[in-house]
């Protein structure tokens, strides 16, 4: 057998454990011995830098420490192996099999059957690996820190207060500035230092500005509240043969909980965003977790499983960000006015590779076009995109394929999403979505699958302005994109429109418009399709979509795919319209749903006399002039009253287009 | 968090011909003829034609195809005398594409043979019940049916029709999926716009579809031969290990010859 048809096999020692009596079947080019200390015999390949973080803290109890040295040690391993190179034909060296000796402190605990193979669940989810099997040693021991290293200065508790993962990334920034804004609890922030000096110096830079006074909100009191303690951990005297890093985020997490756990509270928080979080594979090659999902909920789960083991007590792993997007996070950002801190954040994967002056950001990697597409969405470009990108795939040609096949599979797999229905999402999802169900929490399947269409729906509108605002910013009809910048990719034009590619650029493209009516208005809706065919021929409206809903077909089915992607939506409203449970609870809710995200533009027509002020929609323009119904009798004749509608959807349509 | 690896096809001057096929044709980002699905289809079966043989003969693929096999035995009635427990499957509650997705990935945790094959073979059976089920379900029906609703649906897997059409699928799926492992590197790299790289899907899609539909229904020896299979061997309950086998190899052997024999005429 080939070396690329056999999975590698890594053992590993660590903390001077005995590799040969655990592991007698394991060949010399699969063993790896691990070493963080000083003064042993085995030269130091490993940094921990523990004395340094208790020493912060003052104490930790022997457990915490263990744990710390076991989540560095499988960090060092996972850099330590090489998991294939990106061509292979296949990708069968991706997935490894670990097999760690631990020498610990607690051997009690840790060598119970079910805390290794909740490690093995975790890591094995995480990473990508086959396994990660642990076999415990006793009898290590590590000197104090320092004079203070003793139960009794061990940091104070504080149950007023969050522990809250920053990276420096958006996600983070935002949560913090919410819990800043909307709580008076203090903030104790986690970050892992791995040696790269522009992660730490985002970290720091941010952090500085946000402990600066805001004028605007005096009462924060954001420098007394925001505490920052760091771990650092990495290999040492030689580079990383692997550089994805997936189990970063078990590293992450347990430095948060350790804290967490010493100043007496029950969870920490993850901010991150759903669409991230979900990860839904953008190629077939994608599985794995060569598309992260460190904070899939699985993941997740699994986390809360082992800490609520090591805790001795049920412990919480917060991600309140889970159903946004990254333009809501940036949208919560400008909601607290806080938009000069975005350029200051980093959400780049590849910062090594960016050098000198070119920027924060390399401009290419997922988490880069996530950002811009975002930024864009949010209608924020003008305030923070200014010269962060090493490259601008907007101005610039994409010479490099990765960010071509970033770029191009980002906005495809948004644009999926605003095409699936229900069904669709389920059908097309169904492998993932049985991984992500099971683990949402106070959600039947059939609830969890439509919120989460939702939130994947709402990400893909959004995605589809941001593509609208950046084609018309860059769209001048004198001269030609730069070829393989992301307006050429869109050549061949009204990507992400239904119908009519051919369609001159130039003008805008005819509006899609939508009907919501009860089937005992179906006479009124075609008068009203009769008033708007001029609209139609003028191509200022493309075409429209109805949605009968006959008596007695009140069932909670499929939402028109015509609902999710029509840019206008005509709610006919009559007192069937309101009695429709389908009408008014279903089609109804989603349209404002969309209305309220920017995504469209939803005006009630009011065909006959009733109750309608009190609805969802009051707040909306209304057509007929002020909502005086079309059959009322302040018209002459339905004609006029239609004439009048016609002439404000031609308003609408027109506000919609100069908007975008 | 949210880092994707982007992976590429190696360097080889036959790997870089099948690349050259999927941009061949494109002039500043204008298609001027439209993608030989069946050529970059046929050519990319042909560079790993063992490696197609070692994804038949994966252990996951067995367990997937043989958890199919199960489905369709179980759903012939609620009252089935077959051990279903280690299917954690029960006909006699409501059960969605989502329930037998689940049982399905536990199943497939327990195979070791090669991870990637894992997944594709997983999402492929997963893939064929979703469709299956979304294409057989009454109209008007969402997918979170009443129980009555879903166990008339899921029983019409269980005759020989049904079961021959679910195996189509689970084949296609796999065969979709394992090209595009291939396939969906590359391609947004060298197609230049987003609708041609889209339409370039479609075309590749609707080919395997094609070239499924053939093997399964025009051609009645196949059709006849999965019908008569599940009846003759599916009856009374699971075939054994051998007839999976020889199902399995039929299947393959069908599809492979279709892939690479001339392209389907549409």
């Amino acid at each position: 057998m080939s070396n690329d048809f056999s999975i590698a096999r890594s053992f590993v020692a660590c903390n001077g454990a005995d590799l040969m009596a655990h592991f007698p079947q394991s060949m010399p080019n699969e063993r790896l011995i691990l070493e963080y200390r000083d003064g042993v015999a085995i030269p130091r390949n490993l940094n921990i830098h523990l004395p340094k973080f208790v020493g912060d803290l003052n104490y930790l109890p022997p457990r915490m420490l263990d744990l710390l040295e076991i989540v560095s040690y499988v960090y060092g391993a996972d850099r330590h192996t090489y998991r294939g190179s990106k061509n292979d034909v296949e990708y069968h060296q991706w997935s490894r099999e670990y097999h760690f000796a631990v020498r610990v402190r607690d051997y009690n605990f840790w060598q119970q059957p079910n805390v290794a193979e909740a490690l093995n669940n975790l890591l094995s989810f995480l990473s990508g690996n086959v396994c990660f099997r642990f076999v415990f040693e006793p009898g290590h021991t590590t000197p104090q820190a320092n004079l203070f290293d003793t139960k009794e200065f061990a940091l104070a508790r504080n149950t007023n207060a969050h522990v809250i993962l920053y990276s420096g990334g958006l996600d983070s920034l935002a949560g913090v500035l919410e819990e800043l804004d909307h709580t008076d609890r203090d903030l104790y922030l986690v970050s892992h230092r791995s040696g790269q000096p522009a992660t730490s110096k985002t970290q720091d830079c941010l952090l500085e500005a946000l402990r600066r006074p805001d004028h605007t909100r005096p009462n924060l009191r954001a420098a007394e509240r925001l505490k920052h303690y760091c771990f650092g951990c990495s290999l040492k005297g030689e580079r990383a043969r692997e550089e994805t890093q997936r189990t970063r985020f078990f590293l992450y997490t347990a430095i948060a909980f350790v804290l967490s756990d010493l100043i007496g509270l029950d969870a920490i928080t993850v901010y991150e965003n759903g669409i991230t979080s979900l990860n839904f594979p953008k190629r077939q090659d994608l599985v794995h977790s060569r598309a992260t999902r460190t904070t899939h909920p699985r993941t997740i789960a699994a986390l809360q499983n082992f800490f609520t083991m090591v805790a001795g007590r049920t412990f919480r792993v917060e991600t309140p960000f889970f159903w946004y997007t990254k333009t809501d996070i940036l949208q919560s950002i400008a909601n607290l006015n806080r938009h000069d801190l975005i350029s200051s954040s980093v959400s780049c994967s590849k910062t090594f590779k960016v050098g000198g002056n070119a920027g924060t950001h390399c401009g290419g990697c997922s988490q880069c076009v996530d950002r811009r597409f975002a930024t864009w969405a949010a209608g924020l470009q003008n305030n923070v995109e200014g010269g962060i990108y090493a490259t601008d795939f907007l101005t610039e040609r994409v010479t490099d394929g990765d960010m071509r096949t970033t770029i191009k599979d980002y906005v495809r797999q948004a644009k999926d999403f605003t095409t699936h229905s229900l069904d669709g999402f389920y059908t097309n999802r169904a492998n993932e979505l049985a991984e992500i169900c099971e683990y949402l929490d106070d959600m039947n399947e059939e609830e969890a699958i439509e919120r989460l269409w939702k939130l994947s729906q709402q990400h893909g509108e959004q995605v589809k302005i941001a593509v609208e605002r950046i084609r018309v910013a860059h769209d001048d009809p004198f001269t030609t994109p730069k070829i393989d910048s992301f307006p050429d990719m869109l050549r061949q034009r009204n990507y992400l429109k239904e119908e009519d590619m051919t369609e001159d650029i130039i003008n805008h493209p005819a509006v899609e418009v939508f009907f919501s009516y009860s089937h005992v208005d179906e006479s009124l809706r075609d008068e009203l399709a009769k008033s708007l065919k001029l609209l139609e021929r003028q191509k200022i409206i493309s075409r429209w979509h109805d949605r009968r809903i006959g008596a007695g077909q009140e069932w909670k089915g499929e939402i028109d795919v015509h609902l999710n992607s029509a840019a206008i939506i005509l709610l006919l409203v009559s007192a069937d319209f309101l009695n429709s449970d389908y009408c008014y609870d279903v089609e109804m809710k989603r349209a404002m749903e969309r209305h309220d995200s920017g995504a469209a533009r939803v005006i009630p027509v009011i065909l006959r006399e009733c109750d309608w002020q009190i609805g969802d929609f009051a707040k909306l323009q209304a057509l007929p002039t002020d909502g005086k119904a079309v059959t009322s009798r302040h018209w002459h004749t339905s004609d006029e009253a239609f004439t009048v509608v016609a002439k404000g959807i031609r308003t609408a349509v027109e506000e919609w287009c100069n908007r975008i | 968090m949210g880092h994707e690896r982007v992976g590429t096809l190696p360097k080889s001057k036959s790997w870089r011909n099948i690349v050259g096929l999927m941009s061949s044709g494109s002039v500043g980002g204008t298609r001027t003829n439209d993608f030989d699905s069946a050529a970059i289809a046929s050519a990319t079966l042909e560079q790993v034609r063992h490696r197609f043989q070692r994804l038949q003969q994966d252990e996951a693929t067995r367990v997937t195809f043989v958890f199919l096999v199960q489905v369709a035995v179980a759903a012939r009635s609620i009252e089935n005398d077959i051990d279903l427990r280690r299917l954690t499957l029960d006909f006699s509650s409501n059960i969605t594409p989502l329930k037998l997705a689940r049982a399905l990935q536990k199943q497939v945790a327990t195979t070791s043979d090669f991870p990637e094959y894992a997944a594709i073979a997983q999402s492929a059976g997963i893939d064929a019940l979703a469709q299956w089920y979304d294409t057989n379900k009454p109209q008007q029906v969402g997918l979170f049916a009443s129980f009555d609703n879903s166990y008339s649906t899921w029983h019409q897997v269980s005759t020989g029709t049904g079961f021959c059409e679910l195996s189509r699928l689970f084949f296609a799926n796999l065969l979709r999926r394992y090209l595009n492992y291939f396939l969906d590197r590359e391609a947004s790299r060298v197609i230049p716009s987003l609708i041609e790289r889209d339409r370039f899907r479609d075309h590749m899609e609707a080919h395997i579809e094609d070239v499924s539909q053939h093997a399964f229904e025009t051609s009645k020896i196949v059709q006849s031969y999965s019908a008569g299979w599940f009846n003759r061997y599916a009856v009374k309950g699971m075939p054994s290990q051998q007839e999976i086998d020889g199902f399995l190899s039929y299947g393959f052997g069908k599809m492979h010859n279709e892939l690479t024999r001339e392209p389907i005429k549409r």
